[in-house]
């Protein structure tokens, strides 16, 4: 059963592969080297090109005022971005459903990490701590979902996580 | 008692390759599922890319475990011995990346029709603010080295070996640069801004899946059917399954012969023509009136019988 006659099956076409193969990453570091020299990531929307010189406007979920920390970095963002300040509170349905549009350009208030609007804003990198409940949560800024620009500068004015 | 014949030499040392470069690609795998692991962001593509890696374990997995139990000898439960082990594997991978290439596919495009559009942070490294996006492009293209090599060289022991999870498992491996290169332009195309890059080229990646998975479910269906032996590459019926056909139907006139594969291995069957393989009496006999049941009582040709006498018919 083993003793097997020489294989009849004709050769595979193997020879096509190394030329495309180095052809495709020789076009991606090109495309890296070039990417690397301008925006990049950039903006879905340009939030970063419309705050900049202009107006951050913050939402603050469920509080009248950010906490200190939140504060802090808030107007570090806006100092970068040579932005005016604009504060706006209200229900956090309608504050989550304006960053989607692009009306508010950041929310702030102790918001958890694992926050149920996860799906539908884009998140910092943890700044503080808040409790909810009996447990501790980290607390994050919310972005407009693909500001990929923009969230890299917000990261940036938080620096390290507690 | 032999249930087997001993396996040429070469046969069994290209299978011993065959296992450690399973082992070698399990190893490499599983630190690519690692490695992506921790890269993988909110993109969609990235996501689909690291399911495709977990899922390309199962195949190594499978070869090693069927190679072993493959040569067990047969039981009273399992009289025929377990060669069919790899079939039954194979058929439930081929399901697996069936079902997560479905799905897979189905998420992509939601995340289009609803116009999702991925954010994608960043991390600090050494007081500087790099974009997770450089992090997973370079996961990616680390995810592509190693499965590119090792199919390759396990593809040509598969040929060999008429082995088919051996050979569809190197054949998904050497595909597997595509797989990450679709997952690194649709970072670039994030990058870029363009929101619909992501989920585009993750609808790209779990149809690669889907097709695999269909693939090998039409390969594993053959085998437990009990259809004819097929080429390891190609749904046609093999080379040498139609030699053995053809020799064993010129020695056994009037007769019909059926041909399977049972994993690696063939079995054929004669049956006299113009009857069943066995006759309602015979089966009477054998089964009182469970007869019905018993459709075929093959024998087994030795060394010495059957195929000798029709070999001086083939030299006169």
């Amino acid at each position: 059963m083993q003793a097997m006659e020489p294989a009849v099956e004709p050769p595979r076409c193997l020879h096509m592969k190394p030329t495309t193969i180095p052809g495709l990453l020789a076009a991606l570091v090109l495309s890296l080297v070039t990417l690397s020299a301008c925006s990049f990531p950039a903006d879905m929307h340009g939030t970063s090109q419309k705050v900049s010189g202009s107006v951050l406007v913050v939402g603050i979920l469920g509080a009248d005022t950010a906490g200190p920390r939140e504060t802090e970095i808030i107007n570090r963002i806006a100092q970068h971005f040579d932005a005016r300040l604009m504060w706006v509170s209200g229900e956090s349905h309608r504050l989550v459903s304006d960053l989607e549009s692009g009306k508010v350009h950041l929310l702030a208030g102790a918001i958890p990490q694992t926050t149920p609007f996860s799906n539908k804003i884009g998140l910092s990198r943890p700044l503080a701590y808040t409790i909810i409940g009996d447990k501790r949560h980290k607390t994050v800024l919310a972005v407009r979902k693909g500001e990929n620009a923009f969230l890299l500068e917000v990261n940036r004015a938080i620096g390290e996580s507690p | 008692m032999k249930h087997y014949q001993q396996l040429p030499e070469d046969i069994v040392d290209t299978l011993n390759h065959a296992r450690r470069l399973e082992w070698w690609t399990l190893g490499f795998i599983s630190s690519i599922v690692i490695v992506m692991y921790f890269a993988v962001g909110s993109s969609q593509a990235m996501k689909s890319a690291w399911a495709e890696d977990l899922l390309s374990l199962l195949p190594p997995i499978l070869f090693l475990a069927a190679t072993a139990v493959e040569r067990k000898p047969p039981t009273e439960f399992y009289p025929y011995g377990f060669h069919r082990a790899g079939s039954l594997g194979f058929f439930a991978s081929a399901m697996a990346l069936t079902a997560m290439g479905g799905y897979l596919l189905f998420e992509a495009a939601m995340t289009l029709l609803n116009r999702e559009h991925p954010s994608i942070g960043s991390v600090r490294v050494f007081g500087r603010e790099v974009w997770l996006g450089w992090l997973m492009m370079a996961a990616l293209l680390y995810s592509v080295i190693p499965p590119v090599i090792l199919g390759r060289k396990k593809k040509k022991l598969a040929r060999k070996l008429r082995d088919k999870i051996l050979y569809t498992d190197a054949d998904m491996n050497a595909a597997d640069w595509q797989t990450g290169a679709a997952g690194i332009v649709g970072i670039i195309g994030i990058g870029l801004g363009f929101w619909w890059a992501d989920a585009a080229a993750a609808g790209i990646i779990s149809f690669s899946i889907l097709n695999d998975g269909l693939r090998n479910t039409r390969t594993a269906f053959a085998e437990l059917m009990d259809g004819a032996p097929r080429k390891i590459d190609a749904a046609e019926i093999s080379e040498t399954a139609k030699q053995i056909k053809h020799r064993l139907q010129k020695r056994n006139p009037n007769h019909r012969v059926q041909i399977r594969q049972t994993g690696r291995y063939i079995r054929a069957v004669v049956v006299p023509e113009r009857h069943e393989a066995i006759s309602q009496e015979n089966a009477k006999l054998l089964a009182d009136k469970d007869a019905w049941q018993l459709t075929e009582v093959s024998r087994a040709v030795s060394s010495t019988t059957a195929l000798d006498a029709a070999n001086e018919d083939d030299k006169r």
